[in-house]
């Protein structure tokens, strides 16, 4: 293998690790942190997507403002998350499983029998390549990744070292203690349901743009979500980091030795192994149920 | 007959004659079908029924003991194409298969569950639904062997093209089942079951080797599953991955709830109502999602035992109505 | 020595929850084991239990080493326990928890319950039989087809220690179960105690109620994870270093 096929590879990792950790913050931030189970986050993700490009394209807006009013709108879905489908079932594994399920089928229904077969995908966020000696990159895979590093560390941030952020904390791994605090637990979640959509938009807009945009998309998202939260451990954001850059390293370097549809087998298979041998994830908790 | 628990349980609700009646009297309407009716569609909707009501009950087994089989179709599909493929590419006889694969679909899930027996029951819920997904990725790699992605064909008929003898059998082999699933779960090894679900402190403190009781319920579980996939593929001589996805898995879950997950009858009437009534309002197909996702929203929202708790609810709800006049009568004299 | 604790430690992380305790319990004895909260007594019966591995030392039962052994094996050698929290089953009923957990004694195999064999039967019937009595004896029988997460707290409480001994232990490790009792739950207690120390049974028990830990042989007083003392009732109550672990927290505040 040349050093270019290697250094290309290690590039493409970090793209896939940022686009993977982009796509799980939100979920994480609600599953890994707060125990919330948002089966919808797929959804979230697929109507961000959807109204970006309704904004950009449709209606002519400047991308990176759509980008900023689709979080904004997207965010307003949180507090009916919290309200409606994670309130009454707190802590009920099945029916938080099933009511996602079920809006999710709902709107996912809906999307695709409203709009045609036509793919449809967003402009990318900035075009052209950067190169950096007999290495190019193209800029968007550049901003993804930055967004997605950022938002990471912006995320990090604040389950760590901010007030609300310990907060959340404590919610997910100690209700009683938590309401003995004082702690206004609905609160809480609604806000980091909030933040788990704005989450959800960003990622459904930016790589609506690289991959194109399909009422079915949030299928795929949930799934890469549910890997890097169970592969990182419950209760830890640091994990998604670990776990993202070694999904996004299979995905990057197996292809180059395998070839073809057993890429992807393959690639779960390695992911099951990991577990049976460490199942609580990376750096997990006990879950709480 | 079945154990104290389910006796003193009993006591309370008084004679189980009726219900016996009831099951004996749908068995022989059942039975009745295939005379009254020429309709090959009818009866093929029905086989169909017959084997998901027995992957959704034994879905259902496994719930009871506390674990969550988010990947259960995919033992389904194990027993399918294991069955499916020995039949086409080693030339046995299907009824030498279909046992074999049920065999295989039973120790895969024994292998897959033992690691997290130990653990809590989520954890098995996660890793039993990335297996789901790895299944069907692993078949759809499968290239000629498994027919990837297009699916397995050429499957090797269990008796024949008619859809009648497969309609008896699977009716037999349903109500086996079913019967061996209602044993289980009636005598000691499901109240043990339950006693793990409940807590597995205090049932390992009383002696039950909770790991055990929890795979075991997993090989249970997956037998069925297997079973049921092994016939289906063996009748409908094509499968594919699709069939058994997550998807499927979630449809058992969805039957279980609408149903009532507390009741063992709670899969078979769920997947009933399920099955046949999208077929009844065969031209809106399309629609088809909207009518599932909405009775499940339904009940989840607002009947938590399912139609089988239906009518204890609307008893509970007069109960409660009768109570509070009596009291404000009381209280304004 | 019916058991007997050898220099068992538990860390979690970097700390010791329990650090070096060593006592033992003789046949037909009770002893008590206090100690402010947060000392370690829960840990140590979950060490003693199974439920946790111990970081270091040795646990002998009855002549078996079960430093390492699992819960369902403690119980059959004769081990039973309560549970401070969550002590039942709380989808069953009253008779359903005590029939339930009359998992050993007498035991079925699988077969013979599937196929509901004359053994079954005869196993089953019995287990009715005892369950019965065991309520009754805890005058628990009038509300045996109750919800148990309906019953009050004394009676949740009462119908742990039924279950605990549906194992016939030979010893019966009690967590707290007069916390939350009233004076007549507390007095029944204590006498169903009495009862089944006549018959040989050996008890430690973790208590805050003195009143309770007035009929220990030996009391075990714990704290920071260690022994700080041990002794006869009279001896722990005048000790310096029990006093002060008691009152210390106070003074500290």
């Amino acid at each position: 293998m040349t050093l270019t096929l290697f250094v290309g590879a290690i590039i493409n990792m970090l793209f896939l690790a940022s686009m993977y950790i982009l796509i799980a913050l939100g979920f994480a931030l609600l599953f890994s942190i707060m125990e919330l189970l948002h089966v919808a986050h797929g959804v979230i993700y697929m109507l961000g997507g959807y109204l970006c490009y309704s904004l950009s394209v449709t209606l002519g807006m400047n991308q990176w403002l759509s980008l900023v009013l689709t979080v904004g709108i997207i965010c307003c879905f949180g507090p009916v998350l919290e309200r409606f489908f994670f309130r009454p079932f707190f802590r009920d594994f099945d029916r938080t499983l099933l009511v996602g399920i079920g809006i999710s089928t709902i709107i996912e229904t809906t999307m695709a029998l409203s709009k045609s077969n036509e793919a449809q995908s967003l402009r990318a966020f900035a075009t052209g390549i950067l190169k950096m000696g007999p290495i190019s990159v193209s800029n968007e895979r550049l901003v993804t990744f930055l967004i997605g590093a950022l938002l990471l560390l912006a995320v990090m941030w604040l389950i760590h070292r901010t007030k609300v952020g310990l907060q959340m904390q404590a919610v997910g791994q100690d209700l009683e203690a938590s309401l003995l605090q004082g702690i206004n637990i609905y609160r809480i979640s609604a806000l980091a349901c909030v933040i788990a959509c704005g989450l959800a938009a960003v990622a459904g807009s930016l790589l609506g743009a690289y991959m194109g945009l399909g009422p079915f998309m949030g299928d795929f998202v949930f799934q890469k979500a549910l890997v890097l939260v169970v592969l990182g451990g419950i209760g830890s954001i640091g994990g998604i980091f670990v776990a993202g850059l070694v999904v996004g390293g299979i995905d990057a370097f197996l292809p180059l030795f395998i070839s073809g549809s057993a890429t992807s087998a393959l690639a779960i298979g390695i992911i099951i192994v990991v577990l049976l041998l460490r199942p609580k994830g990376f750096f997990g908790r006990e879950m709480g149920f | 007959m079945s154990d104290a628990v389910s006796s003193a349980r009993d006591e309370k609700k008084g004679s189980r004659l009726g219900p016996f009646a009831a099951v004996a009297l749908i068995v022989l309407v059942l039975a009745a079908i295939p005379l009254l009716t020429d309709s090959p569609y009818l009866l093929h909707v029905l086989n169909l029924t017959f084997l998901t009501i027995l992957a959704a009950v034994s879905f259902r087994t496994i719930i009871i003991s506390g674990q969550f089989p988010l990947g259960h179709a995919a033992f389904m599909g194990i027993g399918a194409y294991a069955s499916g493929m020995m039949a086409k590419w080693l030339g046995w006889s299907p009824w030498i298969t279909i046992p074999l694969g049920t065999l295989v679909a039973t120790a895969i899930g024994i292998v897959i569950g033992y690691p997290f027996s130990r653990l809590r029951a989520v954890y098995y819920a996660m890793v039993s639904l990335f297996f789901g997904i790895a299944v069907v990725q692993i078949i759809n790699a499968g290239g000629v062997l498994s027919g990837g992605y297009s699916g397995l064909t050429g499957i090797p008929p269990l008796m024949g093209f008619s859809k009648t003898p497969y309609y008896y059998l699977f009716l037999i082999v349903t109500l086996v089942s079913l019967l061996v699933l209602y044993r289980f779960e009636t005598c000691r090894v499901g109240t043990t079951w339950k006693a793990v679900a409940q807590s597995y402190l205090i049932a390992s403190s009383v002696g039950v080797n909770e790991a055990f009781y929890r795979v075991y319920a997993l090989a249970v579980g997956c037998f069925f599953a297997g079973l049921s996939g092994a016939l289906y593929a063996h009748y409908n001589f094509t499968i594919g991955t699709s069939s058994f996805d997550f998807v499927a898995t979630m449809m058992f879950l969805m039957y279980g709830v609408v149903g009532g997950m507390f009741s063992f009858a709670g899969p078979i009437v769920g997947t009933a109502l399920l099955v046949l009534a999208p077929e009844a309002a065969r031209g809106l197909k399309q629609y088809v999602p909207y009518i599932s996702a909405g009775i499940l929203l339904i009940v989840v929202y607002g009947m938590p035992r399912g139609l089988i708790g239906l009518p204890g609810m609307i008893k509970g709800l007069f109960a409660r109505r009768a109570k509070d006049g009596a009291g404000r009568a009381y209280h304004a004299s | 020595m019916l058991l007997e604790i050898d220099n068992l430690t538990k860390h979690f992380g970097g700390l010791a929850a329990v650090d070096g305790l060593s006592f033992g319990v003789g046949q037909g004895e009770i002893v008590g084991l206090i100690g402010p909260n947060g000392a370690g007594k829960t840990t140590a019966f979950n060490l003693i239990t199974g439920i946790l591995k111990p970081t270091q030392g040795r646990l002998t039962f009855d002549g078996h080493d079960v430093t390492y052994k699992k819960p369902h094996q403690l119980a059959k050698l004769g081990v039973g326990r309560t549970f401070q929290l969550n002590p039942l089953f709380p989808k069953f009923t009253v008779l359903e928890n005590v029939v339930a957990s009359c998992y050993l004694h007498p035991h079925s195999r699988s077969i013979d319950a599937f196929f509901n064999t004359p053994t079954y039967r005869r196993n089953e019937a019995l287990i009715m039989e005892q369950a019965l009595d065991t309520l009754k004896l805890l005058r628990l029988d009038e509300v045996k087809n109750e919800l148990a997460s309906n019953l009050p707290h004394g009676y949740q409480k009462m119908l742990a220690v039924a279950r605990a001994l549906t194992v016939r232990p030979k010893l019966l490790l009690l967590d707290e179960p007069t916390s939350g009792m009233n004076w007549e739950e507390t007095e029944l207690t204590l006498s169903t105690i009495e009862r089944m120390l006549g018959t040989g049974m050996s008890v430690l028990l973790v208590e805050h109620n003195m009143e309770v830990i007035d009929i220990c042989d030996r009391v075990v007083v714990m704290n920071f994870g260690r022994k700080i003392a041990e002794g006869s009732v009279d001896e722990i109550r005048n000790n310096k270093d029990v006093i002060e672990a008691y009152l210390g927290g106070d003074h500290a505040a």
